[in-house]
């Protein structure tokens, strides 16, 4: 598996306002430092971009070159940005590429999310009956907050003592669902360099999955989920998850949760005990998306940060990022320390 | 660029739709379906062979579903497997099928599905108005630029700068639609004479609308395995010799650069992501190594400075060695046998077409227009403003 050589997460100030094309320059070129590269050394570009969320047809045309993609062999990935890690990890294993750019970003003002978003559901039966991306995400919350023993108070405590800045208390997005539930959406670019050749932090087990869109079609509340954690764990021969740094995409209050028993950190009939109680403080301890939330980069960053745990001492951490409608896909990966770099 | 792959893989099974404007009868999802199960069955393989999918899915508002990934997800049958959306513009289909080749050829899946389908005739605003949008909204777009005012902006400079003129993009729009006649797949099926094509309406000259490719309805599908499967399987096999990419700046009037020829109508991406599959695949000579190329062509007056950016003709020469016959069956590579983009172009998976009919030259299995003794093939794939490629060898031996 390859390594992870440079990390950057540009995130503009307030006062600034660079375009989609600034932000991603700042995070390839920060990247690139991060890792003692320049472009020219870059032999492939992974992107991750939602065409929809950039406001543009084909967002790549415009972005591939300020990204480091200029007159080189480079695609596009629509899923997820963590699923463009995926491509990229595999490009060099295949023994194709030495030295990927994984580059992909948020700009909250392109596009108004909830309507980029509406559209997404099948247009003949789920878009008529209202079925909203964040619609299903509720369904998904309840579900999971109905088997763990959750009530909506339980949540709304949580967001009030863990000091998040979401909108205000009160406003129903869809029950359970409150709008201050959602971590609010930030600006960011997010790039990744991984390489054939040895760094400090490698890659030690990938796996990733989709499920259905109809939540119902899951097989459970938590999905292919545990599957694919235990996947990851395998490859790199982790065999205690909670013991080790883990950051993962908190698209809500809930989904730390959900998380933390999908990923094997906490049996389900415990989480809210564990949660409560601060038995997880290596879950998020970066802040999550509460900290940043570059909804399509959000799982970049999250294995940026799992990087940087690597870096500080860490043997191992995982990143874990749900993503899709009403996170029907899930990637997990293991970074961990390479002692002869 | 790119470079050999550890270990080899090779296209086991193919299906596309019989293209048409528009498919009432099924939805998006029953098109992915009818090319998914089409070319499993051409494996002899079913969905619980496929460890992966990756979906070739072009703009969005073509296709009527934002993100039609997670709707795809659970007609495919996914429950928890990988999935790999790929967004390239036209390009899509032979980058999607270059990420299947890439989780293969890593080790981490033996058989891959790459998939997608289109319904851009259903677009009540037509393609050109989605098209338009790709462009830079404070400069380009107002003019209005699309993909047809693209083609002939070089078209033009084509023309100023190598003396081709109308009535050789009219003799080989006509030579693609007698090929696309033979082949029961193709959208346009009946052939026009050149004559026929100067008569048709101007569209942004000098390109006229029997010059342009169709909007196209369908799916398509590939299996991309590895030799081990591959010794399991009984039909024939085509081999992923050379698969690479390369994208350039988004401005046209960036793309100068002195080599070959220090303008944008080289076409310099797609030379290099042609170079990086010929060099993965040992080709040093095109016209003599290849027996078939399906190079993505949407507007017959591309086809000089593609073919010269692939190397089948020195720069400015392409139209001379058409005028000779070069790129039709007998000559020194038929170019496309299947009728090419001009006589379909199901956006999202035109170029996922292109690497099919590639792979169905080199099985044998291309029926109508089946190119005789066709052992080694090339495909192309183009996007955005003439400027994301990607390009392929195949053949029917892992290292002939």
């Amino acid at each position: 598996m390859p390594y992870i050589a440079g990390v950057a997460v540009h995130r503009p100030q307030p006062t600034e306002e660079p375009s989609l094309e600034e932000l991603a320059f700042a995070a390839a070129s920060a990247a690139l430092a991060d890792a003692g590269l320049d472009r020219e050394d870059i032999d492939g570009i992974c992107l991750g971009a939602s065409d929809q969320l950039d406001a543009r047809a084909i967002s790549s045309m415009h972005l591939a070159g300020p990204s480091g993609g200029c007159l080189r062999d480079e695609v596009k990935v629509a899923d997820d940005g963590s699923v463009a890690f995926a491509a990229a990890v595999s490009r060099i294993e295949a023994g194709v590429s030495h030295r990927v750019l994984v580059v992909t970003w948020h700009q909250p003002g392109a596009s108004d999310e909830m309507a980029a978003l509406g559209v997404n559901p099948e247009p003949i039966y789920a878009r008529p009956a209202g079925l909203h991306p964040w619609a299903a995400e509720a369904m998904v919350v309840q579900d999971f907050m109905r088997a763990a023993g959750l009530t909506v108070d339980d949540v709304d405590a949580w967001v009030a003592q863990a000091g998040c800045t979401g909108a205000p208390p009160g406003e129903w997005l869809a029950y359970p669902l409150r709008r201050s539930h959602l971590p609010p959406a930030s600006r960011a670019a997010v790039a990744l360099v991984l390489t054939a050749a040895p760094a400090a932090v490698g890659v030690r087990g990938l796996a990733w999955g989709a499920d259905a869109a109809g939540v119902v079609d899951r097989g459970g509340v938590l999905g292919s989920l545990p599957g694919i954690a235990t996947m990851a764990y395998r490859q790199a021969g982790l065999s205690s998850p909670a013991e080790v740094p883990v950051e993962t995409t908190d698209r809500s209050a809930v989904r730390r949760a959900v998380a933390a028993v999908g990923l094997g950190l906490v049996d389900i009939a415990k989480a809210h005990q564990a949660l409560e109680g601060g038995q997880l403080a290596r879950l998020n301890s970066s802040g999550g998306l509460w900290q940043s939330n570059p909804v399509f980069a959000a799982g970049p960053e999250c294995i940026a940060r799992a990087t940087q745990h690597v870096r500080r001492g860490a043997s191992k951490a995982v990143a874990h990022a749900s993503y899709g409608f009403a996170g029907q896909g899930n990637l997990v990966t293991v970074l961990g320390q390479v002692k002869s770099v | 660029m790119s470079d050999h792959p550890k270990r080899p893989a090779a296209i086991v099974g193919a299906a596309t739709s019989r293209f048409r404007t528009r498919r009432d009868d099924v939805d998006l999802t029953e098109l992915l379906l009818e090319g998914a199960v089409s070319a499993l069955i051409d494996a002899g393989m079913t969905f619980a062979d496929v460890d992966a999918v990756v979906l070739a899915q072009a703009p969005d508002p073509l296709h009527g579903i934002g993100h039609p990934e997670q709707t795809a997800a659970a007609a495919l049958g996914l429950g928890g497997k990988p999935l790999v959306r790929v967004h390239t513009g036209g390009a899509t289909g032979m980058s999607a099928g270059q990420a299947a080749w890439w989780l293969v050829t890593s080790g981490r899946f033996e058989t891959v599905l790459v998939v997608g389908a289109e319904r851009m005739g259903d677009n009540v605003h037509g393609a050109q108005k989605v098209l338009n949008e790709i462009w830079d909204p404070a400069y380009e777009a107002l003019m209005p630029l699309n993909t047809i005012a693209n083609c002939s902006l070089m078209t033009v400079r084509y023309m100023q700068r190598y003396g081709a003129d109308e009535q050789d993009f009219a003799e080989i729009a006509s030579r693609m639609r007698a090929n696309g006649a033979r082949n029961e797949n193709a959208h346009l099926r009946i052939p026009v004479e050149p004559d026929e094509v100067l008569e048709s309406p101007i569209l942004t000259w000098p390109v006229r609308r029997s010059m342009s490719c169709p909007r196209s309805s369908g799916a398509a599908a590939a299996v991309i395995a590895s030799a081990d499967v591959t010794r399991r399987l009984a039909g024939p096999v085509a081999w992923i010799r050379g698969m690479a990419a390369c994208t350039d700046t988004y401005f046209m009037g960036d793309r100068m650069r002195l080599e070959p020829v220090d303008e944008y109508i080289a076409m310099h991406a797609l030379r290099r992501a042609g170079e990086a599959a010929y060099a993965m695949a040992g080709i040093t000579d095109p016209c003599s190594q290849l027996d078939v190329a399906e190079p993505y062509i949407p507007f017959s007056s591309y086809e000089p400075m593609m073919l010269e950016a692939l190397h089948f003709a020195p720069v400015g020469q392409a139209v001379a060695r058409a005028r000779e016959g070069a790129w039709e069956t007998g000559g020194e590579v038929v170019v496309c046998p299947s009728g090419g983009v001009v006589c379909t172009n199901p956006i999202s998976v035109t170029a996922l077409v292109r690497l099919i009919e590639a792979a169905q030259q080199v099985r044998g299995r291309a029926d109508g227009h089946q190119v005789d003794g066709a052992r080694t093939a090339m495909a192309t794939g183009a996007g955005g403003d003439a400027q994301i490629f990607g390009a392929a060898v195949l053949s029917d031996n892992p290292a002939n």
